[in-house]
């Protein structure tokens, strides 16, 4: 279960960053007092426009950033204070999180099961089983810069899976694949889910999210302005699909800022 | 610890693995240090070979015929003459016109000596008048010009200086009469010294100098690209999202780093110590001994080189950790290079006057110390003063690192 408790996150900003987003001082609320909660069992969606705070928010869960205000607590673990063991039941993959292309898909696999403690032959089955499912056995002894984009993705998933973490964390995860990784991406979330774990991504994309969430949040401008399941967001805006509920809760929000 | 070793041993799994890495760690070195030396000790002997098959050209002005008659028996052919092992064409000079022109010559270097004797310097030998008569035969010679320099030497050794005694004979006749005394005519053992200090002092000037530039330069590559290079591949957070301490990150890496720039420095080292009699034997200028280590020498060396190393891949990742990409990193790194290329070449010109308490100095320090292994003025004080000065700033450049690789601001720009 992961408890996010009125979470803020504000970015110092320093002159050339300033400069680049054109703000006027140096302060940068990225999330601003967002209260969500996801169960085990469950695909929960982050949703929201680029630069609403999607990438930010899952970074505090993932224990890489620290929360300027509010707490996080992840399975029971407070991400600040216990960031080992929350580390210990999460997957957070990201594009900005890479594995070291040096390496083999195989070399990669059992250095990072032997970072978690995982004894080898316990990872030696993980292995099987997701190189399998993902296709990779065949390029397991191959230098990951030599695989195809979507192999590498694949790759990088499984790695991040070797400890079986009853959480995974996915930013944007089906961006810049290939149709068909893509699938194969959104068909193993799912297999995560009836497995019982709590799978979280964040997105931009609606239709993605329709398909695939049973519960989501949207984040404008960094506030949470809904939290509910796809059926809430439909009837509470009276639209036809997630697409136009969305728009209609951006045009709501844009409303009353104005 | 266990996972500081899981860690290093990726680390040197990375740059086993790569043969571009083992190549310009391991090999070139070798390479480029013995190619050097070898291409050096040819210079050399190409440059020795020339001087003695040069022939120089010596000019006589108003040559008296004592002289003549002296030179006369190394004569093989007409105006060529063997002097020592060399061949000398020796002309004379007509008139004073044709001095100048002569000088010309030297300074052009397209003769090599004049010998200008005065006029009459025979009769002025034989009537000896006091110290007011005294002839002086004048030379005239280009020192910037190799052969003339050397023609000039040899002549005067080899020719006047003898020449000068033929004439003294006959004016005393009995020469061991002006004998006073001799120096070391018949004493061979007049040399005192231990040639392991004198060969020392000889390394210890130069390999001090090159053992820390060397060290801390196989350290940059690897630590700037193991720091700051893996942030900018965003490899990095992939070891952060484990649930491993980022210390033992830091020093997993840490050690790996110390056992790659330390292997890289003893393979320089090595083959410098191995091309360096190389160089000396064929200049002839070294007997070819081999310097001999004891134990202790060896123990105190490998233990400051160790612990430099440990100070210096501190350093190096402490400075790569605060950048967020290599090219930063380069820039963060290179004025600790300055620092050390500064300090190594202190070291060549001090080290004799150093007081205890200065070996604890960070980097300079501990170069003396090296220096001075190498001429056996090492105490024991001074060692262990070194060792720590290396492993309290390295620690704490290390614990450092470690520190701020809990900083969002430093691992992650946020
Ligand atoms: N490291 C950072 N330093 C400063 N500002 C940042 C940083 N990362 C993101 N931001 C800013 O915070 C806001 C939210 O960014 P992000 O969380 O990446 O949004 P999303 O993932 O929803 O596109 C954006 O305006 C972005 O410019
Ligand atoms: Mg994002």
């Amino acid at each position: 279960m992961v408890e996010v408790q009125h979470v803020t996150k504000i970015y110092k900003l320093n002159k050339k960053q300033m400069e680049e987003q054109k703000a006027k001082n140096n302060m940068k609320v990225a999330v601003k007092n967002v209260s969500v909660t996801a169960h085990e069992g469950e695909i929960f969606g982050i949703l929201g426009p680029n630069g609403a705070g999607k990438t930010t928010l899952l970074r505090c869960v993932s224990t890489l950033l620290d929360p300027t205000e509010g707490t996080i607590l992840v399975n029971g673990h407070d991400t600040v204070k216990e960031g080992e063991a929350v580390r210990r039941s999460i997957a957070f993959l990201t594009n900005e999180v890479k594995m070291d292309a040096h390496f083999s898909p195989k070399y990669l696999f059992r250095f990072f099961g032997r970072l978690y403690g995982i004894p080898d032959d316990v990872i030696s089955m993980r292995q099987k089983e997701l190189f399998e499912y993902f296709n990779i056995t065949e390029f397991e002894d191959k230098r990951v810069e030599e695989l195809s984009t979507g192999m590498k993705q694949k790759v990088s998933i499984a790695v991040s899976l070797v400890h079986d973490p009853s959480i995974v964390i996915f930013d944007e995860p089906t961006n810049g694949l290939d149709i068909i990784t893509a699938r194969a991406v959104t068909d193993y979330l799912k297999l995560l889910k009836e497995r019982g774990k709590l799978v979280i991504i964040s997105t931009h994309i609606m239709p993605e999210a329709q398909k695939l969430c049973d519960r989501m949040a949207m984040i404008i401008q960094g506030s949470c302005v809904f939290q509910g399941t796809l059926e809430e967001a439909l009837q509470g805006t009276h639209a036809e699909d997630l697409e136009d509920a969305f728009f209609e809760l951006y045009r709501k929000t844009m409303e009353v800022e104005s | 610890m266990k996972n500081v070793n899981i860690i290093m041993r990726k680390e040197l799994y990375r740059v086993f693995s790569d043969k571009k890495l083992i190549f310009g760690l391991f090999i070139l070195p070798a390479i480029l240090v013995v190619g050097m030396f070898l291409l050096m000790a040819a210079l050399a002997s190409s440059l020795l070979a020339d001087w003695e098959e040069h022939e120089p050209t010596v000019a006589l002005y108003q040559a008296p015929e004592s002289f003549m008659d002296y030179i006369q028996d190394y004569e093989t052919s007409t105006g060529i003459y063997e002097i020592g092992s060399t061949i000398y064409h020796i002309s004379d000079v007509m008139d004073d016109a044709e001095l100048k022109v002569c000088k010309d010559q030297i300074y052009n270097g397209d003769l090599d000596l004049i010998l200008s004797f005065p006029e009459n310097f025979d009769s002025q030998v034989a009537n000896y008048m006091g110290a007011e008569s005294i002839p002086e035969i004048q030379t005239f010679y280009n020192p910037s010009e190799d052969y003339s320099d050397n023609a000039h030497r040899d002549i005067l050794d080899q020719v006047l200086e003898k020449y000068r005694k033929v004439l003294l004979e006959q004016r005393v006749g009995d020469l061991e009469s002006l004998t006073i005394f001799t120096i070391d005519e018949t004493n061979e053992e007049s040399v005192i010294q231990n040639d392991n200090k004198a060969q020392g002092k000889l390394l210890g000037s130069v390999v001090p100098y090159m053992v820390t530039i060397l060290l801390f330069a196989s350290a940059m590559n690897l630590g700037t690209d193991s720091f700051a290079g893996e942030k900018e591949r965003g490899t990095m957070a992939s070891l952060l999202m484990t649930p491993v301490k980022r210390s033992q990150i830091v020093y997993g890496k840490l050690f790996a780093l110390m056992i790659l720039s330390g292997l890289s420095a003893l393979i320089y080292g090595g083959s410098m110590i191995f091309a360096m009699p190389l160089f000396y034997r064929t200049l002839g200028a070294l007997t070819g001994q081999d310097l001999q280590f004891s134990a202790g020498q060896m123990v105190m060396l490998m233990v400051l080189i160790v612990t430099l190393v440990f100070l210096y891949v501190a350093a190096i990742a402490l400075f790569s950790t605060f950048a967020k990409n290599m090219k930063e990193a380069s820039t963060y790194v290179t004025p600790a290079y300055l620092i050390v290329t500064v300090v190594g070449m202190l070291s060549i010109f001090k080290g004799d006057d150093i007081t205890l308490i200065q070996y604890l100095i960070p980097i300079f320090g501990p170069t003396i110390a090296l220096k001075n292994i190498f001429t056996l003025d090492l105490t024991v004080g001074g060692f262990v003063l070194a060792m720590v000065s290396n492993l309290v700033v390295g620690a704490f450049f290390a614990w450092l690192t470690a520190k701020l690789f809990y900083k969002e601001k430093i691992m992650f720009n946020a």
